[in-house]
């Protein structure tokens, strides 16, 4: 799909600073979705290859490594995309690209949804208390959580990432969004209604 | 509501039901065969692309509102048993071919189908929902288990 950062990035980053404003992933209250996006892509990419020349840089290797698991991500899109022109001609080219602009766009629409105006508390020294349930949206639905293996449990998934999808638990104390996903997701592209009913939530939450 | 969410007797049944759901991952896929299924035999086949889309948008969350909550967690000795079943744990891995295939399948029918400008707008959003939600969401939970 076109984004070789995000593994680099969700893994090493975003579950270690979600909920801070060094999180790419992370929406701030009152930024609207439409803002949120290209900063959110940019910054998971800047992220990524930070991350990955530091560890490359440690084992003795560059940028250019066939270590460097960015450009490994980036040429396997390369190649399916040279597979789709090769089959089908531009059109398959196009198709691909643009699909993936798509999958991209939700996938960070997602992302905005999951941890939207929820902040860690800083500690005078600078630094962030530990993540807890309240820096995740909440949505314990059957049906879109048997099919998004139960992705909208989402502080739990946050409280330990490596937790089996089957196993991760309702937090009822935990923030809840008013309605599934795909609900949410129409929402998030609405920006007047989004803040509307989101910003209530949030303060709802922030103020316990 | 779903019932049995704190009786310790009532639990079992609602860890069985969604031990068969977690099928429904594939359902998003179905959708796009359907809709080309569909859609080849209507004379509203560029209609019959944005199919997908308003089912995953429209009906799934009124699906959601309807069933109501489900909240139940499993108990430590529920936790044990499903842990490492094969079953869960092949459902993810199973999603990767099948992201896979669709997806050349669909560039294959966005090139040969003759759809119109907005029957190929649709066809676009349609595959690129589909594979964001479910194909990404269980590489997700893949790459974060090492």
């Amino acid at each position: 799909m076109c984004y070789g950062s995000f593994k680099i990035e969700h893994v090493r980053s975003h579950h270690q600073n979600v909920a801070t404003p060094e999180d790419a992933s992370s929406a701030r209250k009152g930024i609207s979705l439409y803002r949120f996006f290209p900063q959110a892509v940019i910054r998971n990419m800047v992220c990524a290859s930070s991350i990955e020349l530091k560890r490359l840089n440690k084992g003795g290797f560059g940028f250019w490594s066939l270590r460097n698991e960015f450009l490994i991500w980036s040429c396997v899109s390369f190649l399916i995309a040279m597979m789709m022109l090769g089959f089908y001609g531009v059109s398959g080219l196009v198709f691909f690209i643009a699909q993936s602009f798509v999958a991209v766009f939700l996938l960070e629409t997602v992302n905005y949804i999951e941890h939207y105006g929820l902040r860690r508390n800083q500690r005078e020294n600078g630094t962030f208390e530990p993540p807890n349930p309240n820096h995740s949206w909440n949505y314990s639905s059957f049906l879109t959580n048997m099919i998004l293996f139960q992705l909208q449990r989402h502080s739990d998934h946050h409280q330990k990432a490596s937790r089996p999808y089957q196993l991760i638990r309702h937090l009822p104390d935990a923030p809840q969004l008013p309605a599934s996903y795909a609900a949410m997701i129409l929402l998030a592209w609405l920006p007047p209604w989004w803040f509307r009913i989101m910003d209530k939530k949030v303060e709802q939450y922030a103020t316990g | 509501m779903i019932s049995g969410t704190s009786e310790a007797k009532t639990w079992i049944p609602i860890f069985a039901l969604r031990r068969v759901s977690f099928l429904l991952a594939f359902s998003p896929y179905l959708l796009l065969y359907l809709a080309v299924h569909f859609g080849s035999r209507s004379e509203f086949k560029n209609l019959w692309m944005i199919f997908p889309f308003a089912v995953i948008f429209i009906v799934i969350p009124l699906v959601d509102w309807f069933i109501g909550l489900d909240p139940a967690n499993p108990d430590s000795d529920q936790e044990d048993k499903m842990k490492h079943q094969l079953w869960y744990t092949l459902l993810p891995v199973l999603v990767l071919p099948v992201q896979g295939f669709t997806l050349f399948w669909a560039a294959e029918i966005y090139h040969s189908a003759e759809l119109g400008r907005y029957g190929q707008i649709a066809w676009i959003v349609s595959v690129g929902v589909v594979g964001s939600s479910v194909g990404i969401t269980s590489a997700h939970f893949r790459m974060l288990e090492a």
